[in-house]
């Protein structure tokens, strides 16, 4: 117990390092919590956009269905057909969408090669995609019941397209879990979780054996009546506790944040999203076991930690939707354990029917970090022991005395 | 103590330790003495079983020595040649981690911790972490980590590296209490001063190879130098100078700097013919020295290179 109690005095000195890192998250995730400070909401409304119609043919059947249809969901803001003010209404954004209907229009329309609409809208807005779709929508019904039967008169044609255009079906979402689905805030968080549990873990196991692997420490303990199990039992129950405590306080701090927008959320899913934590903590146990043969100084611990922590973490989408990312980047992902950690943390979140099936992906994420955790492990050892056999320790000595 | 028999290691072409033998009995303090390179360090790493040997044999306290021979290992105390001590404890926690490897109950290790600090003069120092420490305070911090536990057998490697005169001679008045106490010392130095002043038996090595053992008057006995001899003279003439050379017991005098130095046979003592020659031929002196033979001289005699080159 020598080496356990060493290494939690050692930690206790280099607690500076550690707190200044959770300070640090803890701020960004306040800041980023504060603009998700207004509740999310289920509920939906529908997009009401300003539009303009300029008829430049008569005033017909189809023409006035189509404006009612237009007015129908959405506010009609008149203008005269002058070029100048239509240009001067859409820069200001008084109408944002402006429907053209040119002259001889009807007659196309009903000769079956209908000309095309002039629509003057803002560039890239959805509102404007979705007035284009409503003209579109409302036209193809005419065509359609026009073309069912040519006989119909074409007001009976226009106000049958009306009627089925506003016929509604209710839909409703079912949900099997209890309460709210899981807060973006929260499902955010625990993306960026991965990163902050590796770089900590590492951080905190690093400084330890950075001193323990220093050849001429190691030499002195090497003299000492210890076993070589005394001494890995002490660094084992070491860096099991400080994987529990960096999981539970980076946990519960994430939760105590997200709190407000957790209210009424199932609790089974948070379960579940603290169960992924605590087997991502895993990985990041073994990658520092890996990576404590590399790390001989404070430098190079702070440069590793950061560079691997946040490599791995971008490429594991947990900073970006992995869907901005390139094809060749999106495959690379999938053999780094923050992938399935992030797949995990969307399943959970999305889900809305707790049973075998829909469970299943998330088993099998958990299952791909125990994987990988324990493919790191092996890894870990493998270099540790040819490290050992190769190392120069003592002087110009080569030590085949292992740990 | 310790028996080592043909020690052979090699690392690589090199030859480290070259059928290396040495026989340490109780409450010596044993010296081994050498220039850099000379195979000092990795005969107690050999002897410590952190190397593995090509040949030969090691037997500490009648048993042979292996990585897992844990008796032998509580009975024994490291001090090595760089300060290997936690940074990031307090001198206390330090000798404390380190008493604990060999004494892990708390309540008999915590007098032993007080007495190691007590002895190493570190008790203003306890709560100090070692970069806050001198160069001096720092290598007692090293002695007291090794022997805390009181080991019957203390392995020194060059201690008094890099210290300086006071807190050396502190070091030295420390090892010879702690011999004084009952521990077996084993001493690598390549300072002779140190070897001499301090040791009962003493290895002289050089490549690898124990090139002479002895008490100090023994090994002064093996060579062809005896004392030598210097007086100072205003001027001498070099008749005068060719004389003094050519006395029985004088193997070579030079004249320099208003000093006659002559270097007499092993037990030979030509001061009264010389100093009546100089007076024969009214050569004034003033003070004479003669100083008995030194361990550089025999290792120069023996190699024909200064344990310092």
């Amino acid at each position: 117990m020598k080496v356990f109690k060493a290494s939690l005095l050692i930690l206790k000195r280099r607690m500076v390092q550690v707190i200044v890192y959770l300070t640090m998250f803890t701020a960004m995730f306040i800041i980023i919590a504060s603009f998700y400070s207004e509740q999310i909401s289920t509920d939906f409304s529908a997009a009401r956009p300003t539009f303009t119609v300029i008829n430049r043919d008569k005033e017909t059947p189809l023409t006035e269905g189509l404006m009612e249809y237009l007015r129908d969901r959405g506010t009609e803001h008149a203008l005269p057909d002058k070029k100048q003010e239509l240009q001067d209404a859409a820069f200001y954004h008084a109408t944002e969408y402006i429907l053209i209907i040119p002259e001889g229009f009807d007659e196309s329309v009903w000769s079956g090669s209908p000309l095309s609409l002039d629509t003057v809208s803002i560039p890239g807005t959805a509102k404007s995609y979705y007035m284009d779709s409503l003209a579109n929508q409302y036209l193809s019904f005419v065509d359609a019941y026009h073309k069912a039967d040519p006989s119909l008169d074409r007001a009976s044609v226009s106000g049958m397209a009306l009627e089925a255009l506003s016929l509604e079906a209710s839909a409703e979402t079912v949900r099997q879990t209890n309460g709210r689905p899981i807060s973006d805030l929260y499902e955010s968080y625990n993306r960026v979780q991965s990163y902050i549990l590796m770089v900590v873990t590492l951080l905190c196991v690093s400084s330890i054996t950075m001193s323990f692997r220093r050849p001429d420490l190691r030499m002195r303990n090497l003299c000492a009546p210890t076993t070589t199990r005394q001494k890995n039992l002490g660094l084992f129950l070491y860096c099991a506790l400080v994987g529990f405590v960096v999981w539970l306080s980076t946990s519960f701090l994430g939760y105590l944040v997200s709190r407000p927008s957790l209210t009424g959320a199932d609790s089974r899913l948070i379960a579940l999203l603290f169960a992924n934590s605590f087997l991502y903590t895993f990985v990041a146990l073994s990658v520092a076991m890996l990576l404590n043969h590399f790390i001989t100084t404070p430098n190079t611990q702070n440069a590793i930690a950061n560079f691997l922590s946040l490599a791995l973490s971008f490429l594991g989408g947990a900073f970006v939707p992995l869907e901005f990312l390139s094809e060749g980047l999106r495959t690379a992902s999938r053999f780094t354990p923050v992938y399935w950690y992030s797949e995990a943390v969307s399943d959970i979140c999305d889900l809305t029917l707790l049973n075998k099936e829909t469970l299943a992906p998330i088993w099998r994420s958990f299952a791909m970090e125990l994987a990988f955790a324990a493919a790191i492990l092996c890894l870990a050892l493998a270099v540790g022991r040819s490290k050992n056999k190769a190392e120069k320790s003592f002087g110009s000595a080569r030590t085949e005395i292992e740990m | 103590m310790i028996h080592v028999k043909n020690l052979v290691k090699r690392y690589g072409k090199l030859v480290a330790l070259d059928h290396f033998n040495l026989d340490v009995q109780d409450g010596e303090i044993f010296g081994l003495l050498g220039p850099n390179g000379s195979g000092k360090t990795t005969a107690i790493n050999c002897i410590l079983s952190l190397l593995t040997y090509d040949k030969g044999e090691i037997s500490l306290f009648g048993e042979p020595m292996s990585p897992t021979n844990y008796k032998s290992k509580k009975k024994i105390g490291v001090v090595p040649q760089n300060v290997a001590v936690f940074n990031e404890l307090t001198v206390q926690e330090n000798i404390d981690y380190f008493c604990g490897l060999y004494v892990p109950e708390k309540a008999e290790r915590k007098p032993l911790v007080e007495e190691a600090i007590e002895f190493a003069g570190l008790s203003d120092f306890r709560k100090f972490l070692p970069k806050k420490l001198s160069g001096g305070l720092l290598r007692r911090l090293n002695i007291a980590c090794g022997i805390a536990h009181k080991p019957e057998l203390i392995f020194l490697d060059e201690p008094t590296v890099a210290v300086d005169p006071q807190s050396r001679n502190s070091i030295l008045e420390g090892i010879r209490a702690l011999n004084a106490s009952g521990a077996t010392i084993i001493y690598t130095s390549h300072y002779m001063e140190e070897v001499e002043q301090l040791c009962s038996q003493i290895m002289i090595m050089d490549k690898g190879r124990a090139i002479a053992t002895g008490t100090r008057e023994e090994l002064t006995a093996l060579i062809h130098t005896g004392e030598k001899l210097t007086v100072e003279i205003p001027a001498l003439p070099l008749s005068v100078l060719e004389q003094i050379r050519s006395l029985p017991n004088v193997l070579r005098a030079d004249y320099g700097d208003g000093h006659l130095k002559a270097d007499c046979k092993g037990n030979g003592h030509p001061i009264i013919d010389a100093l009546d020659l100089l007076r024969q031929n009214d050569v004034s002196f003033g003070q004479v020295y003669s100083e008995p033979p030194t361990l550089n001289d025999v290792f120069l005699e023996i190699t024909g290179k200064q344990l310092r080159d």
